[in-house]
């Protein structure tokens, strides 16, 4: 628990009407890049608040960085850098002058880092907040995060409103001046490539729960699509093999460990494989993910059905 | 840091008190002296010290503190309420500080500023008064400083902490001017109708400012203590709902 | 030493570092003695995780491909004919399975999937000689 930048045990939050998160179980080391992903309104940003003290959980309970969320909240926020999603500051000052007012909260603030980056990011630092076009303003709150010397940063859609030069400045940034030195960054997003470039690890979330963490190395190196024709064919799985989609005779599987071995069992079944082929991270997500919507025709309801209760 | 962001968040609401409360009193000092001195004639002493003691009532007393809980509740329209407002609450309650501290801190800026302005208007009154009646008769309207400033933080601290539960100034504003009106004239309504004497603020204002000027003898301090406490008990109303809100 | 990985492909970025650091090594383009960039320096020119960087040069350097000296600098190891030979067929094993269970996946008979490795061997062989012509050449 101590080593993991965050932790949680079945975290809940409910909302009138909504169970926002729904007993959320994370785990994410030190040191390492960890991909937050789920679809709009999955419970990312709930989760985020709660872990930075914005809002209580209804249950459950989590650490970051060591401290406990709630009890020890100003010890987490002391350490903590974080890039809201409406990146929003105060109108009036301008980033001269949110900088000036930041960086007294923090010991290890370090100016070089603040004339470094307004340098790189070219932001015009005496031009009030609310005069700056939207990627001017993401590029302020994230010179305000990254000069805080924080051992974790958590960002919530950090890439709005970023050109791709100073996305990919940015990413090189996160790389070399924050993992390289072995602190750790928590980027929620569901823009999938900026974060299948820098995560070492990714955990999915859908409707408040996650539906996957691992390493990313170990998903790619592991999961697969399996295409198959043939007759009685597995349709219920094991907890290692979903059925994806059915039509008549073909079928889909996304298989999570020991591809080879299901695909020669099918095989010696008598069965066509047709491809078993390697995943991206974009397939992975919307493979998971959509189990609740129609893929094919047919077969819905079964198949919906027997994603989910393999899932739980 | 948070200090200065209150101060010049505060700058404009402040300008105007600070220069119109000690002029108005100067005013009315002014309009006392000529109309009671009128009245009362180039006289002995014990007019003089009549003068005083009638400016250190009724201009202190009544113009000043009035005027002193009308700015107050203006300029209480801040704090962390507005941060809800300007949606950069998100980023203020990220910062490492308790929500106590923003609270406070907020309110201590503006008690400072009222404290000052008080201070001010007693100050061109006790000038005045020196200078309409050529010497210094006694120093206690000075002490009037204390009443006023209670007062003004009473009135400060209603809209500051409505401000902080409507998580907008302008509401907590209205919702503010609205009590205090209530507190103006339900205790004048319930004296009139009822016989029944409730706690005002502008009351306690005035009765203490007639305490120093010697027109009354009975010392408020069942009043000092009532609105000392009520005071500090609304920012402690404002932390209390402020730890508890969800961004 | 210049790399390319495509985060978007279902091969893991290490595996695909590791995979070109060997093919320039088996091409001549890097030889025993040449320097790596540091993990920090390639981490941050490919925009991926140093974790990611150091996995591989771990990897390399555990099959010996690759040398990390007390510094902290990496070097292209010395040549792995100081492996016996049945360890170097050891480890050689599972990419041959790899290749055997693939090919017969894609329904190829073995004659096309070894002839397919043989075309494979050659244009290695065909790199290496210009290299080795262009060496010549420059001294």
């Amino acid at each position: 628990m101590n080593e993991l930048a965050i932790w949680t045990e079945n975290l809940v939050k409910v909302y009138p009407g909504v169970r926002a998160v729904d007993g959320l179980s994370l785990n994410v080391p030190r040191g390492v890049a960890y991909g937050f992903l789920g679809r709009n309104g999955a419970g990312k940003t709930s989760t985020i608040r709660i872990l930075l003290g914005l809002a209580r959980a209804t249950e459950g309970r989590g650490t970051v960085l060591g401290f406990a969320v709630g009890r020890e909240q100003v010890a987490i926020l002391q350490r903590t850098a974080y890039v809201s999603e409406s990146k929003n500051l105060y109108g009036s000052l301008t980033p001269r002058e949110l900088v000036r007012f930041t960086c007294g909260f923090y010991p290890n603030w370090s100016d070089q880092a603040v004339a470094k980056y307004s340098r790189l990011f070219e932001i015009p630092m005496d031009r009030p907040f609310a005069k700056l076009s939207q990627g001017n303003r993401t590029k302020a709150y994230l010179l305000l995060a990254l000069s805080q010397g924080a051992d974790l940063l958590v960002l919530d859609e950090p890439a709005t409103g970023l050109d791709p030069v100073v996305l990919d400045e940015f990413l090189r940034i996160l790389v070399q001046d924050v993992i390289a030195e072995g602190r750790t960054v928590f980027i929620s997003s569901h823009q999938l490539s900026d974060v299948e470039q820098i995560a070492d690890w990714i955990g999915l979330i859908d409707h408040g729960r996650l539906l996957l963490e691992a390493r990313l190395d170990d998903i790619k190196n592991q999961f697969r699509f399996i295409t198959v024709a043939g007759n009685g064919l597995p349709q219920t799985e094991s907890p290692e093999v979903l059925l994806l989609a059915s039509e008549g005779n073909f079928h889909k599987y996304l298989v999570k460990k020991n591809a080879e071995a299901f695909a020669a069992e099918l095989s010696w079944q008598g069965a066509t494989v047709a491809e078993v082929s390697p995943l991206g991270l974009r397939e992975i997500f919307l493979a998971l993910v959509r189990k609740e919507e129609p893929c094919t025709s047919g077969n819905v309801g079964e198949i919906a059905e027997a994603v989910s209760s393999s899932l739980s | 840091m948070y200090i200065w962001k209150c101060w010049r968040d505060s700058r404009s609401r402040f300008i105007v008190p600070v220069i119109a409360l000690p002029a108005l009193c100067v005013f009315f000092t002014y309009m006392e002296f000529k109309f009671a001195f009128g009245m009362i004639g180039a006289g002995p002493p014990s007019s003089v010290s009549q003068t005083w003691s009638h400016a250190t009532s009724f201009v202190l007393g009544g113009v000043a503190s009035l005027f002193t809980l009308l700015f107050g509740l203006v300029m209480g329209a801040s704090g962390p309420g507005e941060e809800f407002k300007e949606r950069t609450a998100d980023f203020l309650l990220v910062r490492p500080r308790r929500r106590s501290y923003w609270v406070w801190t907020g309110w201590s800026v503006g008690v400072l500023e009222l404290s000052v302005m008080a201070f001010l208007a007693v100050a061109a009154t006790f000038g005045t008064l020196t200078y309409l009646t050529g010497h210094v008769q006694t120093w206690r309207p000075l002490a009037t400083a204390v009443p006023l400033a209670i007062g003004g933080a009473v009135a400060y601290g209603l809209t500051y902490f409505m401000t902080v539960v409507a998580r907008n100034g302008q509401q907590g504003l209205s919702y503010g001017f609205g009590i205090f009106f209530i507190d103006l004239l339900l205790p004048v309504a319930a004296s009139y109708y009822r016989n029944v004497s409730l706690p005002s603020v502008l009351g306690f204002m005035l009765g203490a400012c007639k305490w120093v000027a010697g027109a009354s003898r009975a010392f408020p301090s069942g009043s000092l203590v009532l609105w000392t406490a009520i005071a500090l008990a609304l920012p402690f109303a404002a932390q209390l709902v402020l730890e508890r809100a969800e961004v | 030493m210049l790399l390319h990985v495509n985060p978007a492909s279902g091969v893991p970025t290490y595996l695909q570092i590791e995979t070109q650091v060997k093919h320039y090594i088996a091409a001549g383009a890097l030889v025993p003695g040449d320097a790596l960039p540091s993990v920090r320096k390639l981490a941050a020119d490919l925009r991926i995780s140093t974790n990611t960087v150091a996995r591989a040069y771990q990897n390399l350097e555990r099959d010996g491909v690759l040398r990390t000296v007390q510094g902290g600098r990496t070097y292209v190891g010395e040549n792995p004919g100081s492996f016996l030979k049945s360890e170097r067929i050891r480890r050689l094993r599972p990419y041959a399975r790899q290749i055997a269970v693939e090919g017969t996946q894609l329904r190829l008979d073995p004659r096309e999937i070894m002839e397919l490795v043989q075309q494979e061997l050659d244009a290695l062989e065909e790199v290496n000689e210009r290299i080795g012509d262009l060496d010549r050449k420059s001294r």
